[in-house]
This record gives C-alpha cells, structure tokens and sequence, in this order.
C-alpha cells in the first residue's frame, strides 16, 4: 500500500535498523540477533501484455539481551509493483519487549495482538502481568492497524482491551476478555462508531484413553447486543495414529455499526456451520491423512439461507532419511456462489542440507451461479541452493493456464539471507 | 565366492554409514524418584500427569503434556525447572497433538485461550503475522494460485474466514472497478 508520510521507506528502514544499534554489544553478556532480509521477484507478462517485475523485499530483525531481559523485533516488506515505487512499504511489526520482573512483561510499539475476537496489528502497548498462582492478566492500548488500508493512516480509531486468565486446574481453563475500539478517533456516536465487546474462552481435558479436550468460545458485543461468535468442539485421540476434531459455529455481526466487514456485506443475518476433521497416521513417519469436511449454512436475505459444503483431503508421504515430502490431495465445494472440484499436489525433496527441489501443481473446474464455467491449472517449481552459510539462492517458473491467459509463464527467482548469532 | 561376498558385504556397510542408535524418548531421561521428592515437597498431585489408572503401568498413557507444567511453562509450577526443550527433546520437537486434525480452522481458540502457549515454540511473533498479515504478490502463498478465479464459490460458504486477514478495502480494490492492471 501506497505510504503518506513525507519520507521515503528506505529512511524509515534505516530508522528501523537504528533502533536495534543503540545498545552497546561489548556490555552485554547475552544476547541473541537474528537478521532475516529476502528478495523475491518474478518476471511476468500482466494481462496487458506488458513486461513487468514486481519484487518484495523483506526484513526481519529481532534481538534478545539477558541481562536486562530487553528484546526487539521488527519485520517489515518494501515492495515494488508496476505501477508503484520502490517507497511502498508494509510495516507488520516494530515491537520492543521489557521484562522489568519475571512476573511483568511490556510490549512497545507496533506489534501483533491476540487476545480475543480479532487478530489485529496493534501501534500501542501491551502489559502482561504473570504472577505466582494460577492467574494472567493483560491489558492493552492503542491504534489498530492493517497494511490493505496503509500503514500510518490517521482515522484508524482506537482500541483498548483487557484479559484475565484463570487455570483453574491442570486440565482446565478459563479466559475472560473484553475490549473496546472506536472506528473513527474524533466521530462521536458512540452506537455507531464505537463497540465495546465481552468474551470467554473455556478449555477443559477429559482422562481416559482417547483424552477428549472440550473448548468453546463466545464473543458477544454489548453495543450492538448481539451474539457474534460462538464456538464449541471437541478433540479426541481414540488410538495414537488417530486425531479426531468436531466443531460447530455460530456467527453473526453488528451491523448498525459503521464499519463494515466482508460478512456484513455477505449475509443479512446468522451463520451455522458444523466441521469434521480427521488426521491419521496410517504409516508412522511415512503416510498420514488428512481429511476435512464443513456445512455452513448462512443467511443472505429475509428469511433465505444457503448451504455450503466443503471437503478436502489429502495425503502426505515423507521420508526424513531421504528428505522428501509428497502431498497428493483433492478439493470440492459447493455453495450458493457455485461449485469446484480439483486436485492438487506438493513434491518437495531436501536432497542435502542446503539443496532442495519443490513442486506444486493445482487443477481446479468450477461452475459459477453467474454462469461462469472454466477450469485453471497452476504449475510451479523452484529450485534452491544455501551458497553461502545462511545465504540461499532459489530461481522458479511458473505455468498458468486459466480465463485470463490461455498460457502464461513465469520466472521467478529469490534471494534469502538468515544470520542468527547467540552468545 | 565368499571373498566376494565379504567384499560386497563391506562396501554395503560402508556406503551405509555408521548406525545411528534410535533417538531417545523423554521419558528415558525421566527421573521418577528425583522428581517424586519434588512433587510430595509441593503438593502437586499424581493425576497432573498420571490422568488414568493405565498410566501407572502403561508409560504411553501417561499425559504428555504434564511436564509442560514445570517445563517450557511462563509459570512453572516449582521454580528452577529447566525451560529448554532439547534438554528432553533429543531428537527434535514434536508438533502437539492438537496441530493434527483441523489445526488451520481451529487454531483461534487456542490462540485465543493462551496466546503465551504458541509462543513456547513459535517464539517471533511474525509467525502470526505470515498467514494473517504478510502480502506476497509473487508467490501468493496463502492461497494457491489459481484461488482467486473461483474464491467467490468458498467465499460464499465463509465469509467470516476472509475476516480474519482481509478488510472489505481489498476487495474493493478489484471488485469496484478502481483496480490496477489484472495479473
């Protein structure tokens, strides 16, 4: 996304790369530094019959310090597309952790939040508190962000939330949380721009022989009063080649509130939806399998609902004496939007240390409600070779053939250096 | 013949390589008594991590996850405990249990649960932020390629799983009119 700060993301990388130059490494005693940046670009036709070469550029950086249980982590991407500039930029987090206690931690700075209802890149601070006994608390505050609407954007809003752990037992837990985020920072309405929301998480694992674990959860939003999650299910173990998970859903929105969300515009009202899932391991350290299958049932008018079923399943050879690993699988959907049924495959073999070769092929057929009929296929394979201690070269191609290019190939190549250094 | 079948012999076993003995399981290591003198000082019961009565005399129905109550834990049960996995994990760090059957759908509970718990492995945050906030527009990693000619079908069965990564701004960013170059 296009970045509206005055100055350019190779000045805010060097700002970035400061942060983690300030501290005097002779001092410390023990320390950790990762420093992880990567290339990758392809070189493609577009649909327009032009020659283009984005690149994305990546760059994460973290650093532990023991003695003053100090630590960073930063990790962004600058990206060029056709039409941009190398100054588009993604921030996904520049975070300074304290641990000024061994019961206290302190997250500064933009950084990944999950504590309830949604998953959020946060520009604020975190406090968790861990004292001796059976309870956690968390408290955080900030500007929510998300790098599809920019990096740095002033009507962001404002978020501000609390969690409260209980282990109630060895094999039991509770969660309350509850938060509060306003859309628009300086829009008063507080019905409309504003949502305060209560939840809790509840876990508990059962003795016997297939350890069944129980979770649910439920979010409910005060402002709009109204039900927006709520989940139950179930993972069992009836022998150990065999893992079992039931779950059913419930969803719904607030939809008088001023911020819209891709299920607010989908549906006019509740979702139910069930899933099945199974894992077995039919051949320990050789073959496993993997199989899904989900109902959903939503409502997208008055008093009208649709259903969707979606399975998946999937083998999976691997072989770590020879570093291979083969996924052959198949999909099918259908929904009010249309069906599509396909195959898809993954070949990756580690052939030494620091050589390997991948491969992933993908058909799918579908027929759309909007009459919309076709088939797609996707092919890609790279190649990647460590030169160099933590530096790896790897170069790709692409095949594609769906309604937009009757035959479109690609290159692709990769450049990724990992140094790591603990003392 | 038989010289001929030593030579073959020998270079079979050459080409083999040394024999590597079979890695160690944790419980190997385990000292029962060491740690029994720990727990009745503490008060921590047996069923922590003898959870059925088979677990007594059956060692593979002992609850794996007890250990993690003093080991790898943010709050460890006694102090003192050792929180470094390969102290125990010989031959590698397994995936928990709860990471076979439909981890992908229904890893948000758990995360939401104890958020602290993925960090015990997954100790960057940018491992989160890879799936739910990462952009990749070369190798589009989330969804394969050929996702977004027929998203519309699975979008209709979920929409609240677009929710999770994606604003209504991204959409909008093709569906509206106001999109770049397609690709």
């Amino acid at each position: 996304m296009r970045w509206n700060l005055p100055f350019s993301g190779w000045r805010l990388l060097g700002i970035v790369f400061a942060m983690g130059a300030v501290w005097p490494l002779s001092e410390v005693t023990a320390y950790e530094l990762v420093i992880h940046p990567s290339i990758v670009g392809q070189v493609r036709v577009n649909s327009l019959e032009e020659q283009e070469i984005p690149l994305n550029g990546y760059l994460g950086f973290s650093g532990a310090f023991k003695p003053w249980e100090v630590g960073l982590e930063d990790n962004l991407r600058v990206f060029q597309e056709a039409s941009g500039g190398l100054d588009d930029f993604d921030l996904y987090q520049s975070v300074v952790h304290l641990k000024p206690t061994s019961a206290l931690r302190l997250d500064f700075g933009r950084q990944f939040v999950n504590q309830g209802f949604t998953a959020t890149t946060l520009d604020g601070l975190q406090m968790t508190f861990t004292p001796k006994g059976p309870f956690d608390f968390v408290i955080y505050s900030g500007i929510p962000r998300n790098v599809e609407i920019g990096d740095f954007n002033r009507d962001d809003g404002a978020t501000a939330g609390f969690a409260l752990g209980w282990k109630v037992g060895p094999q039991t837990q509770i969660r309350l949380q509850s938060a509060w985020r306003r859309f628009v920072f300086d829009h008063l309405d507080w019905q409309k721009n504003d949502q305060v929301s209560g939840g809790f998480d509840f876990f508990h694992q059962f003795g016997g022989k297939s350890r069944p674990l129980f979770y649910a959860l439920a979010e409910y939003s005060l402002t709009g009063n109204i039900l927006e999650t709520g989940t139950a299910g179930l993972d069992i173990y009836p022998t150990d080649a065999l893992a079992l998970n039931f779950e059913f859903n419930y969803f719904d929105i607030d939809r008088e509130r001023d911020a819209p969300t891709i299920l607010s515009l989908f549906t006019t009202g509740e979702t139910l939806a069930g899933r099945f899932a199974a894992t077995a391991l039919i051949i320990p350290d050789f073959l496993d399998f993997m199989a899904s299958y989900a109902f959903q049932r939503i409502e997208i008018g008055e008093d009208v609902a649709r259903n969707g079923h979606l399975v998946d399943a999937t083998f999976m050879f691997y072989d770590d004496d020879i570093g291979i690993t083969l996924a052959p699988g198949l999909f099918f959907q259908n929904t009010f939007g249309g069906n599509v049924g396909g195959v898809k495959l993954l070949i990756h073999e580690q052939f030494t240390k620091r050589f390997y070769a991948s491969l992933s092929a993908n058909y799918g057929s579908y027929r759309k409600v909007t009459g919309n009929d076709d088939f797609a296929v996707a092919l890609s394979g790279w190649v990647g070779l460590e030169v160099a201690k933590g530096l790896t070269l790897a170069a790709g191609s692409e095949y594609n053939r769906n309604n937009l290019y009757a035959t479109d190939v690609r290159g692709s190549f990769k450049v990724d250096y990992l140094f790591q250094h603990k003392k | 013949m038989k010289t001929v079948a030593n030579k073959i012999l020998f270079f079979v076993l050459l080409l083999a390589g040394p024999v590597e003995a079979a890695p160690q399981h944790p419980f190997d290591l385990y000292d029962h008594e060491m740690h029994f003198a720990f727990f009745e000082a503490a008060k921590v019961p047996c069923e922590m991590c003898h959870t059925t009565p088979e677990s007594y005399t059956d060692r593979t129905k002992i609850y794996p996850l007890g250990c993690h109550n003093c080991h790898n834990s943010s709050k460890p049960l006694m102090e003192g405990a050792t929180q470094e996995c390969k102290a125990c994990h010989l031959s590698g760090i397994p995936k928990p249990s709860s990471h076979r059957a439909g981890w992908i759908e229904k890893h948000q509970t758990y995360a939401k649960m104890n958020p602290s718990s993925c960090n015990q492995c997954h100790t960057n945050k940018m491992f989160c932020i890879d799936c739910h906030g990462r952009r990749d527009s070369v190798q589009q990693r989330m969804h394969n390629r050929n996702f977004r000619f027929f998203h519309s079908i699975e979008a209709r069965a979920n929409p609240h799983k677009c929710d999770a990564c994606h604003t209504v701004t991204y959409c909008q960013e093709c569906h509206s009119g106001r999109g770049g170059v397609i690709r």
